[in-house]
């Protein structure tokens, strides 16, 4: 990225965040939080946020079928636990009736939750999964944060830390350091998946965090990572404002 | 004239202010300066004394008797003859060592201030002292220190204290110890870049209890490790962050006070290990099983040497049983010790050895251990010696310069250290090829 773009990019994310904070949230939504990283340079998937069933079939025919519905609503924080999501929504018969049910399944879990829309989002064939996190520790400053996503990963707690900034070097390493390595170098035939894909999106984390220290946290989860040369993908994320941004 | 930092850690003239006769509470300022004094009496530079009570023979008794341009002065003294003094101390000197605890906090500021303006090197408050013993500068509390290449950098009195006995009871060779106390000048980055340049250092250990600038600290590591091993002990909670931290600095964090300086020692003496293949070679054979499972909990395999390696010293040594350990029966002498360590560690199959030297029974007398000891100093591979007798009788192995353990636990403990330098050596030659 060229110093006038970055400078670009830089203001355009400042701004995003700056609303977020004015509109008296601290928690950016997935559209805004997939925003930030794309425009630094973060492959997500393609993520738009419709107002209402209308508007979903319309941005479902540009994202092209099959697609992902998820709930869009500050007061859910797990979408699963509501099961504000329906993934492999191959039609539009069947988005209709994947809108409804959500909507149906949100009202009976949170009936005051305030909804924003529903995100039709691009659906990608299954990678590995992992988490990428990134944080304001209050001893270290900017802290990036990898682990394997998955159900486990909560359980297992196989994660492992760096610093930020950090060099691609430094996040190969750490990516090498979890216990579940194996599952991504490939184990029994497997091929390998996209290391270097990965560590570059770590780092990219790692400057992320550096440079807007008024992200508090910043989670992507999943991020999809694909066979080596294929690349990885952010799936998920979430964006956090610290209480002085 | 040393500047900077130097002015505190490399003195050439030192003036300890104190007061040796005060009573009550205060008494403790006198009994810390009596140690000093006891302490500092080896001190290779020029020495001048101001107790305040005059009671200490060639002393001075006012603060007005000391001459411009001290290089150091040391002092220990209650808050409040310290508020009242301290003014006139610092005007005559370019470094000062508080090993007082209470200060003024105007006086502090102002202090700290001059320290920043780079007026004045400043060690403390609260410092348990420095110790220099290239110059004999025993600037600490309790026990003297050997001489060699492991600098040593503590941030808490208590800490300080633990360290400085312990590196005195496992004859540590140090080249400089230096606690930095609540850090109102120089911090304990601050002294691991100076024990970086400092050319007596070949290790450098970081002794923290908590750290308030974490990350200058984890930077400072990152900047110097390439240049120099830093072993790292943190008190307190130490948690995934910091862990990972110091392994992005490539530091190498340990877990107490006695790995930290049997690491440093294995380091500072000896080749790095390169492998995890370690022989143990022994004149009981209890001490060989032992040392079996101290290399496994460490993460090591037995080396078996080669069969031709065997063959040899069966032939030279009948007694000698060859298996996962080498015990060459309580009859061997130094003259079977040297054949062997030849043959065991010139093997292709073997990355360290460690030699078990059981003396305690008087198998061995204490000459014999010295050649043993002296045969196992090798410039390839690490070999390190385990003296089991309590006390060595008479033989100095501190001055033999081959780092000697209590036991196989040490020993393996010090290996793993010296292994984990040499892959952070090796990450680093790869990385930077030229």
């Amino acid at each position: 990225m060229g110093e006038w773009k970055k400078l670009a990019v830089k203001d355009e994310i400042s701004q995003i965040l700056e609303s977020v904070k004015s509109s008296g949230r601290r928690e950016l939504s997935e559209a805004e939080a997939k925003k930030v990283l794309q425009l630094w340079e973060i492959p997500v998937n393609r993520t738009e946020l419709a107002k209402d069933m209308n508007d979903a079939i319309r941005l479902a025919r540009e994202v092209r079928y099959p697609i992902v519905l998820k709930i869009s609503s500050r007061d859910i924080l797990h979408k699963s636990d509501a099961k504000g999501v329906k993934v492999g929504i191959g039609s539009e018969l069947e988005l209709r009736q994947a809108y409804d049910e959500i909507m149906k399944n949100v009202a009976a879990f949170n009936p005051k939750a305030r909804i924003d829309g529903i995100t039709v989002q691009e659906h990608l064939p299954a990678g590995r999964e992992a988490i990428i996190g990134g944080l304001q520790d209050k001893s270290f400053g900017p802290t990036v944060m990898f682990g394997l996503g998955g159900v486990w990963v909560e359980i297992i707690k196989d994660t492992s830390f760096r610093l930020a900034p950090l060099t691609v070097d430094e996040a190969k390493e750490m990516i090498r350091e979890i216990k579940g390595f194996p599952i991504l170098a490939g184990t029994r035939g497997e091929p390998p998946a996209d290391i270097d894909a990965l560590a570059a999106i770590i780092e990219k984390v790692g400057k992320l965090i550096s440079e807007f220290p008024q992200i508090s946290e910043l989670d992507i989860n999943p991020i999809f990572v694909f066979n080596s040369g294929k690349g990885a993908t952010a799936v998920d994320a979430r964006i956090l404002l610290g209480d002085g941004a | 004239m040393p500047t900077g930092l130097n002015a505190v850690l490399e003195p050439k003239t030192i003036v300890l202010v104190g007061d040796s006769e005060l009573k009550k509470e205060n008494e403790v300022y006198s009994r810390q300066f009596n140690s000093l004094l006891s302490n500092l009496s080896d001190f290779k530079g020029k020495m001048q004394i101001i107790d305040l009570s005059g009671k200490t023979p060639e002393s001075e008794s006012r603060l007005e008797k000391i001459p411009g341009g001290r290089d150091l002065a040391i002092v220990v003294l209650p808050k409040g003859l310290l508020t009242k003094n301290l003014r006139k101390i610092v005007t005559k000197t370019r470094g000062l060592l508080l090993i007082s605890d209470e200060i003024d906090p105007k006086q502090a500021d102002e202090l700290s201030k001059l320290n920043k303006r780079g007026k004045l090197a400043l060690l403390g408050s609260a410092s348990f002292g420095v110790a220099n013993p290239e110059i004999g500068m025993a600037a600490v509390i309790s026990d003297k220190l050997g001489k060699g290449g492991i600098g040593i950098v503590c941030r808490e009195r208590s800490v300080s204290n633990e360290v400085v006995s312990r590196a005195s009871e496992l004859g540590s060779d140090v080249s400089k110890m230096v606690c930095t106390g609540i850090g109102l000048g120089a911090d304990v980055s601050d002294i691991v870049k100076h024990l970086v340049e400092d050319k007596k250092t070949s290790v450098i250990c970081i002794c923290v209890d908590e750290i308030s600038e974490s990350r200058k600290l984890i930077e400072t590591i990152k900047n110097f490790s390439t240049a120099k091993p830093i072993l790292i002990l943190k008190g307190g909670k130490v948690g995934k962050i910091f862990r990972s931290a110091v392994t992005q600095a490539r530091g190498i964090l340990v877990d107490d006070i006695e790995e930290i300086l049997l690491g440093a020692a294995a380091i500072s003496k000896q080749p790095l290990l390169r492998g995890k293949r370690i022989a143990v070679l022994t004149n009981f054979d209890g001490q060989g099983r032992l040392a079996l499972n101290y290399l496994e909990a460490n993460g090591f395999v037995p080396a078996a040497p080669s069969g031709e390696t065997s063959k040899k010293i069966s032939k030279k040594i009948p007694a000698a049983k060859i298996g996962e350990y080498i015990d060459m029966g309580r009859h061997a002498n130094s003259d079977d010790y040297k054949f062997a360590i030849e043959q065991i560690i010139s093997n292709e199959n073997v990355d360290g050895l460690i030699v078990v030297c059981v003396a305690g029974l008087d198998y061995l007398e204490p000459d014999e251990i010295r050649k043993v000891m002296e045969k196992s100093k090798n410039k390839e591979k690490p070999v390190v010696g385990v003296s089991l007798l309590e006390k060595l009788k008479g033989v100095d192995v501190a001055e033999m310069e081959i780092p000697t353990y209590r036991d196989t636990k040490s020993a393996a403990v010090a290996l793993r250290i010296s292994l984990a330098r040499h892959e952070i050596k090796s990450a680093f030659e790869k990385a930077s090829p030229e």
